[in-house]
Order: C-alpha cells, then sequence, then structure tokens
C-alpha cells in the first residue's frame, strides 16, 4: 500500500510553489529611478464624474478639487460672507465695483491641461451654463441671485447679482469651478456625463488626470511649472475600497498613505497609533447627525394631520432633555465630535452663535412630559395618554455604525422615562424611501453641508417642507425663515440675524442636534507639510513632500 | 445526445427567464428607493429627481419596466447602472475576469486539494490522519468566511507584511510592466482571498470525497481487483475513486456558479473587484438594472454548472445515459 505522501505530493508541491510565487514583494519587481514621490489616499466611494457640476458625491469632489481650481478659494476659518477670508487661485486679484457687481482679473499664467490659457470666456460659459435652470441642475438655485456675468477682454470676468446680499463672494468663487469652454461648449449638459471629457476631464489644477480602473482606482499626475508651484508629490492614486475594514487593512499594512474618516469605531485610533507610521488628523466637517422629530401624523398619507405625540413642543423638549447626548457622542466618536446646539456642522462658521445647549435634566423632562398628559396609568412602565403608549419609532440606516450604536443607547436612556422608543435599523435605500415619504416617527438622519450656513433653508424652512431629500420633518416656523432670510440679505455683519434664528430652533426642537464631529484622517509620518483643509481635504496635497530618508519604491516607481 | 443537450439548453432558458422575472418583481416589490444612493452627499432638488426616475423608467408601471428591460436585452443591451450611469454590460465584464480567476483558482484548490485527501481519509479510516483531517476541516467549515478572512489579512498583510491587505494589483505597477511581473503581482494579491475561499470550502469535498469513497472501497469489483494483484494505486484511483466520482461531480456543478459570482464577503473583505462585490452594492443600493445583469449571469451559469455536471457523470460513470 502506498503512503500517503505519494497521494499527497503532486497538489501541495503545486500548491508550495503558487504560494512562494506569489509572496514575491511586489517592491522588488519595481525599477528604481529617481524619487518623485507618491500618495496612495483610500477613498470608500468611486469617484464617477470628478468634473465641476456632475459632482455627485465626496469623491467626486476629492478628485475634481485636484484637476479644477476655483476662481478663489476659501480661507480655513471657511467665513463665507462679505468679500474677505478669501485666496486668489484663478484669479489673480478682484474688485467690488458697487454693492452688486465683482470684478475678477484671472491669473495670465493659468493654463489648461491641454496647455491653452484659461481665459475669462471659460468663466462665462461654466457659470452661464450653471446658473440657467435647464442646465445648471442644482447649481441653478445656488446661482439664482446671478443676473449676469460678461467677459471684459480676455482676463476679466465681471458678475453682477439681483441684489446686495452677504454671501457674493462666495457664491461667485465656490460653487462652480471654471470649465474649459474649448472643449465643453459644444456638448450639450445631457451629454457631459456621458463624453469623453467626464472620462478623461481636462482641467487647470496642479493635477492632471491619467486614468481611472472603476471601481478600483483613480491616478493622478503632478503638472511641472504649474503656475501655484510644482506639486512636491508626483503621483495621487485615490484607491477604491467599500469596506471599511479592508480600507484599514490596507492602510495599517503600509500599501496606503493615506484614509478619510478611520474613526469611528474609536479603537480604529488605538490600532492608528499602534502602527507607529501614520498620524491621525482630525479636520473640522460638514458632518452632522440629528434624530429628526415628525411634525406630520405618518399615518395620515396627506401628511396634514400634526403628530399625534411629536406635534407637542413639550414632548420635543423633554425627549432633548432626557437624553445625555455628550456621553453617547463621546463612546462614539471619542473625543473628535462636538453636540451641536443646532442644524451646525464644525464647518459653518455660524456654530459659535448657537445657544448654550440644553442640559440633561430628566427631571424637568419628566415635568415636561406629565404637563403635556403622559402619565403611566396602568403601570407597565410606558407612558401613556387617552389610552395610547408614548411608543416612538427611530429608523436608523444599517450603513452606518455611529447612528446604530447612538440609537442604542437612546433607546436605553428614554427607558427610565418611561418612552419607549423601537429601534428599525433599515437598508439605507429603505431608510431614504421612508424618510422621503414621511413614514416614521424619529428619523435618526445625517447630513454633509455645504460650507455656507444658507444651506439651513434646504431641511428646515416652510418652503421645503414635505419635499423630498429637503425637509422631511415638515418643521415650519415663519419666525426663523424671515430671521435666515434676513441673515442672507440684510446688509452688514448678519451675526445678530443667526444667533436668533439659531436660538428660536432650540425652542422649537425640530430635532435631537446629536454630533458634529471632525473628520478623523489617518497620513502616513512620510510626509512633510502634510496638512488637511476643512472645505477641500486634499486641496492642499500640492504642497506634500516625503522625507526622502523614509521613501519607498512607490515613491521613485516611473510613470 | 444533441438531443439531450437541446433539451437541457431549452430548460435553461425558461428556467433563466423565470429565475428573470422572478428578480424584477421581487426587486420591485422590496422597499428602498434606488435614488436614494444619488442623494447621500448632496440631496437631489425635486426636479432632478423626476429627471432620474425618467431616465431610468422609475415612473413607468412595473410591466413596462419589464418590457422596456427585456427588449433592451433583446438588443444585448442591460442598461445602465442607477448608481453610476455606467452601461451594466460594461460594469459585468470589467468584473467577470476578477471573478473568474478567483472562483477558478478555489475550484481548482479545493477539488485538486479535496479530492485526495478526502480519499486519504476513507483509506485510512479511523486513523489519526483521517481524525485529525476531519476535525481540522469541519473546524474550518464552521468558520465565518469574512471573520477568517480579516484575521488572515491581520497576520499576513498587517503584522508581517507578507502579502496585499486588498486589491487585485498594485495600483503603482507600471502599466507597461512586463507581463510576467504583472502576473506575479496579481498572484500576490490573490493569495489571501484564495486561500480563505478554499480553507472554508475544501471540507465539503473532503466529506463527500471520503464517504463516497469508504463505500466505494467496500465494493465486490474493489476486492476482485486486488485478488487479481493490482497495485494498489491502480486498485484505488482506477476501479474504486471513478465510482465514487458522483457525489464530488455534483458539488461542482452546484459550485460552478462561484466562478462568475465569486463570494460576496471575501471579495469585500480583501477589496477583490468580482462580480459578487458589484452585486452586493447593486441590491443594497436597489440598482436594478445592475441586479437584473448579475441575477441573468448567475442563472445562466447555475444552468450551465448543471448540465456540465451531468456531462461529467456520464463520462465517468458509463451507467449513466444521456
Amino acid at each position: 500500500m502506498p503512503r500517503a505522501r505519494s497521494l499527497l505530493a503532486p497538489p501541495c508541491r503545486a500548491l508550495a510553489a503558487f504560494v512562494l510565487l506569489a509572496m514575491l514583494p511586489s517592491g522588488a519587481l519595481v525599477a528604481q529611478r529617481g524619487v518623485p514621490g507618491a500618495v496612495v489616499i483610500i477613498i470608500g466611494r468611486d469617484p464617477v464624474t470628478p468634473v465641476p457640476m456632475l459632482t455627485r458625491t465626496t469623491a467626486d469632489l476629492d478628485v475634481a478639487n485636484q484637476l479644477f481650481l476655483r476662481l478663489a478659494r476659501i480661507a480655513p476659518g471657511i467665513r463665507t460672507w462679505g468679500d474677505s477670508g478669501f485666496t486668489p487661485e484663478l484669479a489673480r486679484h478682484w474688485t467690488r465695483r458697487d454693492s452688486v457687481t465683482l470684478a475678477f482679473d484671472l491669473d495670465a499664467r493659468a493654463r489648461w491641461h491641454d496647455g491653452r490659457p484659461v481665459v475669462a470666456n471659460d468663466v462665462v460659459t461654466t457659470l452661464d451654463r450653471a446658473r440657467n435652470p435647464a442646465t445648471g441642475g442644482r447649481y441653478a438655485a445656488l446661482l439664482s441671485e446671478v443676473v449676469e456675468v460678461r467677459a471684459e477682454g480676455a482676463r476679466r470676468v465681471v458678475i453682477r447679482f439681483r441684489r446686495p446680499y452677504t454671501e457674493q463672494f462666495y457664491d461667485a468663487v465656490y460653487h462652480v469651478p471654471p470649465l474649459p469652454a474649448h472643449l465643453v461648449a459644444a456638448i450639450p449638459t445631457d451629454s457631459l456625463a456621458a463624453s469623453r471629457f467626464a472620462r478623461e476631464p481636462v482641467g487647470n489644477g496642479p493635477y492632471r488626470w491619467v486614468r481611472s480602473v472603476p471601481g478600483q482606482l483613480v491616478e493622478l499626475e503632478a503638472v511641472r511649472g504649474h503656475f501655484l508651484g510644482t506639486p512636491g508629490i508626483r503621483r495621487v492614486v485615490f484607491r477604491v475600497m467599500p469596506d471599511a475594514d479592508a480600507r484599514l487593512n490596507l492602510l495599517l499594512s503600509g500599501d496606503g498613505d493615506a484614509q478619510e474618516a478611520v474613526s469611528p469605531p474609536v479603537a480604529n485610533l488605538e490600532r492608528i497609533r499602534a502602527a507607529g507610521h501614520l498620524r491621525e488628523v482630525p479636520v473640522a466637517s460638514g458632518l452632522l447627525g440629528y434624530v429628526l422629530f415628525n411634525f406630520a401624523d405618518p399615518a395620515d398619507s396627506s401628511r396634514s394631520r400634526p403628530h399625534p405625540i411629536l406635534g407637542d413642543v413639550r414632548v420635543r423638549r423633554a425627549l432633548v432633555q432626557a437624553l445625555d447626548r455628550t456621553r453617547m457622542v463621546r463612546s462614539v466618536f471619542g473625543p473628535y465630535a462636538a453636540v451641536p446646539e443646532g442644524p451646525t456642522s464644525q464647518l459653518w462658521w455660524i456654530r459659535s452663535l448657537a445657544p448654550a445647549p440644553l442640559p440633561v435634566d430628566t427631571a424637568a423632562a419628566r415635568r415636561l412630559l406629565a404637563e403635556a398628559g403622559w402619565r403611566d396609568t396602568d403601570g407597565d412602565g410606558v407612558l401613556d395618554r387617552n389610552g395610547r403608549p408614548l411608543v416612538l419609532r427611530l429608523n436608523v440606516p444599517a450603513p452606518s455604525p455611529p447612528r446604530r450604536l447612538i440609537a442604542l443607547q437612546m433607546q436605553e436612556q428614554l427607558r427610565p422615562l418611561g418612552v419607549q422608543l423601537d429601534v428599525q435599523v433599515v437598508e439605507g435605500a429603505v431608510f431614504a424611501e421612508r424618510r422621503n415619504r414621511g413614514d416614521f416617527d424619529l428619523d435618526f438622519g445625517g447630513a454633509v453641508q455645504d460650507p455656507s450656513p444658507s444651506g439651513i433653508v434646504n431641511s428646515w424652512s416652510c418652503a421645503n417642507a414635505g419635499v423630498p431629500d429637503g425637509n422631511v420633518g415638515r418643521y415650519c416656523s415663519p419666525a426663523v425663515d424671515s430671521l435666515v432670510n434676513a441673515a442672507r440679505f440684510a446688509p452688514g455683519d448678519p451675526s445678530r440675524h443667526w444667533r436668533e434664528a439659531l436660538a428660536r430652533i432650540q425652542a422649537d426642537a425640530p430635532a435631537i442636534f446629536l454630533y458634529a464631529p471632525a473628520t478623523v484622517f489617518a497620513v502616513s509620518t512620510r510626509y512633510r507639510q502634510a496638512t488637511l483643509r476643512p472645505d477641500s481635504p486634499w486641496g492642499d496635497l500640492r504642497r506634500w513632500h516625503v522625507d526622502p530618508a523614509r521613501a519607498l519604491p512607490r515613491d521613485r516607481a516611473p510613470r | 445526445m444533441i438531443r439531450w443537450v437541446a433539451g437541457r439548453l431549452l430548460q435553461g432558458l425558461l428556467t433563466v427567464a423565470l429565475a428573470t422575472v422572478l428578480a424584477f418583481v421581487l426587486m420591485r416589490l422590496a422597499p428602498g428607493d434606488p435614488l436614494a444612493i444619488l442623494g447621500h452627499d448632496r440631496p437631489l432638488t425635486a426636479e432632478a429627481r423626476a429627471q432620474l426616475e425618467a431616465r431610468y423608467g422609475l415612473d413607468r408601471p412595473v410591466g413596462a419596466q419589464f418590457a422596456a428591460w427585456a427588449a433592451g436585452l433583446a438588443r444585448g443591451d442591460l442598461g445602465a447602472s442607477i448608481a453610476t450611469g455606467q452601461p451594466v454590460t460594461r460594469l459585468l465584464l470589467d468584473r467577470l475576469p476578477a471573478s473568474l480567476l478567483l472562483g477558478g483558482v478555489v475550484l481548482l484548490l479545493t477539488f485538486g486539494l479535496g479530492i485526495p485527501l478526502g480519499v486519504l481519509q476513507a483509506r485510512h479510516p479511523g486513523s489519526i490522519a483521517d481524525r485529525l483531517l476531519g476535525g481540522l476541516s469541519l473546524t474550518a467549515w464552521a468558520v465565518p468566511t469574512f471573520w477568517l478572512g480579516l484575521v488572515l489579512a491581520g497576520a499576513f498583510a498587517v503584522r508581517w507584511r507578507l502579502l496585499p491587505a486588498a486589491g487585485m494589483s498594485d495600483p503603482l505597477l507600471d502599466p507597461a510592466a512586463a507581463w510576467p511581473v504583472r502576473a506575479a503581482d496579481v498572484l500576490r494579491h490573490l493569495v489571501l482571498p484564495a486561500a480563505t475561499l478554499t480553507v472554508v470550502s475544501i471540507a465539503a469535498v473532503m466529506r463527500y470525497q471520503r464517504a463516497a469513497m469508504r463505500s466505494a472501497l467496500a465494493q465486490p469489483s474493489v476486492l476482485a481487483a486486488r485478488a487479481r494483484g493490482l497495485p494498489e494505486h491502480a486498485v484505488v484511483w482506477r476501479h474504486a475513486w471513478r465510482n465514487a466520482l458522483g457525489p464530488v461531480i455534483t458539488l461542482l456543478g452546484l459550485w460552478l456558479p462561484l466562478l462568475v459570482t465569486g463570494a460576496v464577503f471575501v471579495e469585500y473583505v480583501f477589496d477583490w473587484p468580482g462580480v459578487g462585490q458589484l452585486a452586493a452594492m447593486a441590491v443594497s443600493a436597489r440598482d436594478y438594472p445592475v441586479v437584473m445583469g448579475v441575477t441573468l449571469l448567475v442563472a445562466a451559469t447555475t444552468i450551465a454548472g448543471n448540465v456540465v455536471a451531468d456531462l461529467l457523470h456520464a463520462a465517468a460513470d458509463p451507467r449513466v445515459r444521456v
């Protein structure tokens, strides 16, 4: 009888050869020439259309911001009102002609990546397309106050507004970076997303497009002799990985150099610190997490009836005061999140104008509920009124671990108060459908806010009540609308109006505002001057350099 | 034989048609907003939402949507992904090679190693080797795939840095590099996902093969072969093993769809850019056109796997007629 070894030998030999061949380090296979520098940035979603006017996701913006410059960029303080606090980019300087007219002089050194100069007509064509409701999509609303964009000569652009308001400059420079008119003017807007230009964008930024492998990566290359300075990192690869664990593993293994949103969970921070070659960089973000109260009765298909429980402001305020938000938020985000007192992310300059947070006060919460008529008459531990128990359904999107964790803590904190919270964790698509249909009592929403607080209109104004992806909770306060309008359009410092608007929102308690976190990035310590910006995290990438003593084979890999 | 194959193909076409109709209807019945993913980072305006609904036919009745999809299918057009706007055919073709590679290697390793190990166990039932292999394989079978993947990635990629943690290739590798360099790079990336899938799936092959082989070794024909003085190697592989192939071939037929679907969890954990990962993302986002494309592909492969298994049965066992 043959021994076992003779039966197993051939497959084992094949396996051994397979494993040995595969374990050859890739660094040994790469020729080493020069030290140009590279960075592999790990992201969670595919940048599908990284072109201004077509950007839909943060990933799109991450890439588009390397390819396309704005007329001016917003300073780190993210103050969006007034004409100061902006740094020149495509525009070398600007002048205010009157209360409704701004003139920008383009930098004569600015070039598109195909070598053509950036001219005023590029700006005019782009802004005209963006502000036209037929072609501009959501940008038309953002630029609705612009009435004229015209060129004066080859390099001067004049922008005229309908009326004086505080964010004219921000609107002019922030929303839509110019596109090359000589390449896109002939492409109908409907066809732009499917055009060759969208697949291989030609920009004017410090990095040019090299290639993309859908679902896997986007590669950019530094523009040598760029008018803002030649970038210190020659190759930039955005590597796409949908799975959070895979992203962290790639980073820790050294195959990635930087990653966005490494925390939560907070345990990830320990792994990053332990790795030794990475540092954590918290950056103010536009993220906001809140539990939205439904002002309309979800059982009423017309949504015209007030919510039988949450229609009462005393109940809403009781729920806010019963929760120890700081404890919940710290347990999920660690030290990198604040509890906002209003719909204000860390990105909004008005966050400091918000009133002091309502203190945790369970006694006051009980009192408010009792005043509203809620008592435990049947001794089952759940308050009731007219035979109706105080049971609320909270929809939570499954793809968001922070929201799942906080929802469970809320459930536990509200239980002693006699409030039964039914947490329903549902898929993202189901969550969005219920949200837009108004099919919820409480909705654990999350938003990514633009730098301008004017965006408050989208989710908290009467005009947008019931609009899908808008004010789905149907909160409506004419007083708040009026104050926000005054903050946007009254001359001078709008701080007073914003302060009053935020105080009114706190008093109305349209939501439990839970967290305004910083985004925590992890970046390899081998980079020098590796700063990240709140408005565009990788916007300073061109200033990064690799420490020559710590260069890796991929920093020298030829392109 | 030709009649049999033609009959099976016709039967297969009907099954595929039924599967696609069911998938179409069930996806529409399932709750969820297919446009949600487009408003994930930046909310959609009412106008943009209406335009998108019209573009993807979501504003039409389900019957009309299916008719449009079927008409497109007849032209070879599976529509465009709602999430990315890219043609579904292109998405599938882009990802198919990765799934074929991973699935092919895993099937090769699972059956290439599982069969001899199962035979070894059957030949020495109750021995230390049998009990050890049986225990190990059952343990591996009980381990969740994603957990094993994370552990292997943590050990071999993060701690020891012997292998890449994720992906199918090094994105910084020179695209003009010679093919052996690129092939070796892909092989390095393949090791951990292939090993993960092989470890957890080999137990089934071993157990099926062990049971079938024990039964075959007890047959009078095997006793007769030994009595004729044939070498043990010939007795085992030529006489007993051929009779013990049936269950393993059935298993192979069932697992052939793995070639195109890959394995969802493993593709996620190792970010292997295959069809499984695409399918998981599409179902979660209610990306109807992509889900339908994947359903069609999987249904067709499942039918093909069964036909192949039947043909292999006939080839292995002359008593089976097709």
